[in-house]
């Protein structure tokens, strides 16, 4: 019988430790999938596009909204704290899909694959697109700049 | 009260003429007893543009339509002395319109952004030169395409000269055979008359005409519309550049340019054709069958070689991307891709987009340099997301360290069982 | 140093400790040769609650609308840390608990173990695996998914063979006429609230039934031990039992972990209401054997066949006498074997057999 007891003994240690080590790799996923992401939600409704202060005046950026590129531009003169300074739309070229940029010498949205050139307000201005960018909202909550596909 | 009405009525519709209810000329052209064809009042009251500018008959017939029918003598509102002129032929119709057409400060009371040079330009186009130099009045003028009474502006689906409705309006005389006939372009050729076949047949035509597209180009984009004209060979890539405008500056720059010119050839024509222009491909370019590079460019010749190297750069591209664009798919599919790589896919995309343009400009070194930088990015593509496929490898570490946890636990359990079960009576019953 | 014994007597005084202790001292489960499918009941208990409990996991980023449902779900399983993980264990599970469901109805029934005074239990759980194939049905509609869009179309489509209320029926699983976004927001209803709840009710009282009747004894051992060839054998619920049990629900553990990982559940190509339905739409597999059944006879005999069919296999219980008195029943023992035979058959031929 006395023999039988660090055996017992140890049994338990193995199990109870092992009991413990399992729960904790049970957790440990658990823990992790609750906490959010860093990538913002899934669908495309509000996007974090940027930091206030990523955008000098007179800059654009391109960011993923959903699974296209978008694109947020601070008007020239523009203050990087007001959000109607700041103008987003699409950045998928009308005329055959291309990612369009922003050309600080123009102050205008231009696609490099047929030239074609777009106001600040997504318009047409020049060259084969045959329809305007998607504009989109503009928000600006604490230090981030949001961008929503509700029509701005 | 009714006369204040009345003058309220006439400042709302235009300070010129006299309102439509109160003109004998409509009274009078309007009534069956008097006239058996009442469609001109009725083209004219069923909403012309003028009507709505309050500009009546009289503003461009001249006479008094206030006078006549009290009097029981229409006759007396058309009385020349009042002005009355009958209505022009044929020769006269252009100049009749242009009486106000042409004059800038009447034209800018009405419609300010209307351009005052349809004269000017008609008088330069084929059918303005023929009519009023030669006096052929088979030609087109003013009212064969905007009507008479009854005009509409041209923004207008319902009218003549709305982009939908041009190619039907030209092929009117230009698909007629009979009507055409006689007529030499400037070489000499008889003028084919298969122009709107072939053009509703186009990418362009079907555009326009299919998809009720704006922005496509109908006959007058091309040819001017009151200075209807061909295009010579030296403008077709000033037309086509219109829209086209990075093909055109690729082409001029191009090795091309210089022997088109020589040639004779009508730049953009001489691959894509006129009227039935269809969407190019990527077959155009390159050494196959069908391809045009090798209806002048011999194998064995730079040229040749030339369009290989092209054609070997955007098949190489498209093929990169169809590759990614698979395993992409698989990706997602199976859950390990969550459009991140779809999304960067997109700038190999924008190259194969780029690279149909920077064709025009027949360098293989431009064109390799794109298609060799959309190959890199869908090859990237390619690897991150076949690399997520295999990102189950990650995964299978913390799978291994759960499965050895939970062997631990199953041998600890059934260890205890074992021992539980020796120190247990199993006929000793509950309860 | 708190003292145990104080806690102890305040709950003690409480919820009555040493009442429960007593009982689970006492709780003791039959040990014979057929033991072995005890287990299964316990075993669908624990998948149950892990469906439970991964399924609050996935609602705290699920979003039920056909704009976002697969964007949603390709969120969880490639940004959300372990969301692959914790949607590939609910969607193994899932199969898993519907075929431990029916392994444990049909290893009740070849025992014969709803005999009396437990045909109430065996009622009771022949609702819970309709509730499950439910959950089946309706969960598997979730992600939104092409497959799962076009096999929902045909599944509901049966609802149109039951007479005077068909098309309502129809309208009402769907949220309309056609399958839309509208259904999935209806089927997420059924699958996150109105079934669990049901299913929680309908669970505990099945369990309190067990608990009240105990395990049932097979006939044959029962007569075994009446004519004295073997012992009446039995071993403590607390450890001996909880232990067998705790190490089936580790293993299982052991197998979904290890089948999430190695081959994560497929999240397909999202649901587009306007491509053609491709030629071999087939169901989950547990509705397979009826999707095929439909095959071969007119539709509107093989809905009511299974109609039929079910209602009896329910009621089959209380018409057992042989089993009831105690003595072999050949006749059911057949009866189960077909009908486990008929589905295993049809269900390969479903997977099998070229498609129409």
């Amino acid at each position: 019988m006395d023999e039988k007891i660090p055996r017992r003994d140890a049994i338990n240690y193995l199990l109870g430790a092992g009991l413990v080590a399992l729960g904790g790799a049970t957790l440990y996923p658990v823990i992790r999938y609750m906490i959010p992401p860093k990538a913002s939600g899934s669908g495309t409704a509000s996007v974090s596009a940027a930091k206030v202060g990523d955008l000098k005046p007179n800059e654009g950026l391109i960011f993923k909204f959903g699974d296209a590129p978008a694109i947020l531009v601070l008007r020239p003169g523009g203050d990087p704290y007001t959000a109607s300074d700041y103008v987003a739309m699409t950045a998928v070229c009308t005329h055959l899909n291309c990612t369009v940029q922003y050309r600080t010498d123009l102050k205008e949205i231009w696609c490099a694959c047929h030239n074609g050139h777009f106001d600040l307000q997504g318009r047409v201005m020049s060259g084969p697109p045959p329809a305007p960018l998607d504009m989109y909202r503009v928000a600006i909550k604490g230090n981030e700049i949001f961008v929503t596909s509700e029509k701005a | 009260m009714r006369k204040i009405a009345a003058i309220l009525l006439t400042i709302f519709t235009g300070a010129a003429g006299v309102h439509a209810k109160d003109s004998s000329c409509i009274s009078c052209h309007r009534s069956p007893d008097w006239f058996s064809d009442t469609s001109v009042v009725v083209a004219y009251l069923s909403g012309d543009t003028h009507l709505n500018f309050g500009i009546g008959c009289e503003d461009c017939h001249g006479g008094d339509p206030r006078i006549g029918m009290a009097e029981g003598d229409p006759t007396l509102a058309m009385d020349p002395a009042k002005g009355y002129k009958p209505p022009p032929d044929r020769t006269g119709i252009p100049a009749f319109c242009a009486r106000c057409h042409s004059d800038i400060d009447f034209m800018k009371r009405y419609n300010p952004r209307l351009p005052t040079d349809q004269m000017a330009l008609y008088k330069t186009s084929v059918h303005g030169k023929q009519l009023l130099e030669s006096g052929d009045t088979k030609v087109a003028v003013c009212t064969d395409c905007h009507g008479a009474h009854g005009i509409l502006p041209a923004a207008d689906s319902r009218s003549k000269v709305n982009f939908r409705n041009v190619p039907r309006t030209c092929a009117t005389c230009h698909s007629d055979p009979v009507h055409m006939a006689g007529y030499k372009t400037e070489g000499g050729r008889a003028i084919p008359v298969d122009q709107y076949e072939e053009f509703v047949q186009s990418v362009h035509g079907k555009l326009a005409l299919e998809k009720e597209d704006q922005a496509a180009p109908v006959c007058n984009d091309c040819h001017g519309s009151h200075g209807a004209t061909p295009p010579n060979i030296a403008s077709v890539s000033a037309s086509c550049g219109e829209c086209h405008a990075s093909n055109r500056d690729f082409f001029n720059a191009s090795p091309h340019a210089a022997p088109w010119k020589e040639l004779g050839y009508a730049d953009c024509e001489q691959c894509h054709g006129s009227h039935l222009i269809m969407a190019a491909t990527d077959k155009m370019v390159g050494v196959d069958n069908g391809a045009l590079c090798i209806q002048c460019h011999d194998p064995g010749t730079g040229g040749y070689q030339a369009a290989l190297t092209m054609q070997a750069g955007i098949d190489s591209l498209r093929a990169a991307i169809a590759a990614a664009e698979e395993v992409v798919h698989q990706a997602e599919t199976k859950g390990v891709e969550g459009g991140e790589a779809r999304f960067d896919l997109g700038a190999a995309k924008d190259n194969l987009v780029r690279v149909r343009a920077v064709v025009h400009t027949f360098d293989p070194a431009q064109v390799t340099e794109i298609t060799s930088a959309g190959i890199k990015t869908a090859e990237a593509v390619r690897l991150t997301a076949e690399e997520s496929l295999g990102d189950l490898r990650v995964r299978q570490i913390g799978l291994g360290i759960s499965l050895i946890l939970i062997m631990i636990v199953a041998f600890g359990l059934w260890r205890k069982i074992k021992q539980v079960d020796s120190r247990t009576d199993f006929t000793a019953h509950g309860g | 140093m708190v003292d145990k014994k104080k806690i102890y007597n305040w709950f003690d005084e409480r919820v009555d400790l040493k009442n429960i202790e007593k009982f689970l001292e006492h709780k003791t489960v039959p040990y014979h040769k057929h033991s072995i499918w005890y287990y299964l009941g316990g075993m669908s208990l624990f998948l149950f609650v892990l469906q439970v409990l991964t399924g609050i996991l996935l609602l705290l980023y699920y979003k039920p609308t056909a704009e976002s449902a697969y964007e949603s779900v390709q969120y969880i399983m490639t940004e959300v840390p372990f969301g692959w993980l914790v949607r590939s264990i609910h969607s193994y599970a899932a199969n898993l608990f519907i075929g431990m469901v029916f392994v444990h109805m049909f290893s009740v029934f070849l025992m014969k173990a709803y005999r009396r005074p437990r045909e109430l239990t065996w009622v009771s759980g022949a609702f819970l695996l309709f509730l499950a194939m439910g959950f089946g049905f309706s969960g598997y509609l979730l992600p939104w998914n092409q497959l799962a869009y076009l096999a929902t179309n045909v599944g509901t489509n049966f609802a149109t063979m039951v007479p005077f209320i068909g098309e309502w029926l129809l309208e009402f699983l769907r949220g309309g006429k056609e399958v839309t976004g509208a259904t999935l927001t209806r089927f997420f209803g059924f699958h996150v609230a109105v079934l669990p709840g049901i299913t929680t009710l309908l669970l505990a009282i099945h369990v309190l039934f067990v608990q009240r009747l105990g395990m049932s004894v097979p006939v044959s051992i029962e007569r075994q031990i009446k004519q004295g060839k073997a012992k009446r054998l039995s071993i403590p619920f607390v450890p001996n039992y909880l232990y067998r049990d705790m190490l089936g629900w580790v293993l299982a553990m052991g197998v979904i972990v290890l089948l999430s990982s190695l081959f994560p559940w497929e999240l397909g190509d999202k649901a587009d209401i306007l491509k053609p339905a491709p030629p071999h739409i087939r169901p989950e597999w547990f509705f397979v054997f009826m999707y095929q059944t439909l095959k071969y006879v007119p539709k509107v005999i093989g809905v009511f066949g299974f109609a039929i069919a079910g209602l009896i296999w329910i009621l089959l219980p209380f018409f057992d006498k042989k089993s009831n008195r105690g003595e072999p029943n050949r006749l059911y023992t057949i009866i189960g074997v077909f009908v486990i035979a008929y589905i295993i058959i049809l269900t390969i031929i479903g997977y099998v057999a070229p498609g129409e």
